[in-house]
């Protein structure tokens, strides 16, 4: 199973980023490929390629700001949550979404 | 040269706060120190605004206070560790906290390229027990990444 996601916060400075390595840490926990593109205030970094997009059985977003380029995932299975539970409860979305992809 | 993002004087070890206010007050006045705010209310009132809008509390006893702010001169990050974990947003208890001060327009991308690689680190539990283990602020801006620019 692959995953990509995208997170952003308000001031981009903080959450985006701990969101971001929370996903990448719970998905390496479980042996899944998660690719994550923050939107932050240094702007887009590790940007989802068209071929992560393609393969992605699922995609994350975070919901407390408007995602950049949503358009791309048009057709994708798309899960929204919040960016402070992508930090705090990563480990358990990435878990719920294996088994409701199941 | 630039200042780095955080001196020695902005670590505060087993601060006794009975609220969050209290520690976001203690930790701009620490960055004001050095002249790095422009309005220590101004900064202090952003922060709570934004605490406002949701609690920067993020698990694992962690809080990460900020604002992005024209009462901001220089980017600055600060830290403490208290003596007790405080009650933060009625949900979580918070024993270690980052405060964040940026300035709104902001001033090139160096600052928060080692902002966000820390935030990164703060979900492995290894790095923070390092934090809770430190006992000189040495030891918080050698693991923060901060010395090489010292």
């Amino acid at each position: 199973m692959k995953f990509a996601a995208v997170t952003a916060c308000q001031a981009g400075v903080a959450h985006t980023y701990m969101a971001a390595e929370s996903l990448e840490k719970a998905g390496k926990e479980r042996g899944i490929q998660i690719r994550v593109e923050t939107q932050g205030s240094i702007g887009i970094e590790h940007a989802l390629t068209a071929e992560d997009i393609a393969e992605a059985d699922a995609v994350i977003l975070t919901n407390d700001m408007p995602i950049r380029g949503e358009e791309r995932f048009a057709g994708k299975k798309i899960v929204r949550i919040s960016v402070s539970d992508a930090v705090k409860k990563a480990p358990a979305i990435i878990k719920k979404l294996e088994s409701m992809l199941q | 040269m630039e200042k780095p993002l955080m001196a020695a004087s902005f670590a505060v070890f087993d601060l006794e706060a009975e609220n969050r206010e209290e520690v976001m007050r203690v930790l701009a006045a620490r960055m004001n120190q050095d002249e790095r705010l422009k309005d220590l209310e101004g900064y202090v009132e952003d922060v709570k605004a934004r605490e406002a809008q949701s609690s920067t509390a993020v698990g694992m006893g962690v809080a990460t206070p900020h604002a992005k702010s024209v009462h901001v001169r220089t980017p600055s990050l600060a830290f403490a560790r208290l003596c007790r974990p405080i009650d933060w947003d009625g949900n979580e208890q918070v024993e270690l906290v980052f405060q964040i001060a940026v300035p709104s327009p902001g001033q090139g991308d160096l600052h928060l390229k080692i902002i966000s690689a820390l935030f990164r680190k703060l979900v492995y539990p290894e790095f923070l027990g390092k934090l809770k283990r430190a006992d000189r602020p040495e030891t918080v801006l050698e693991l923060i990444g901060e010395m090489e620019q010292v």
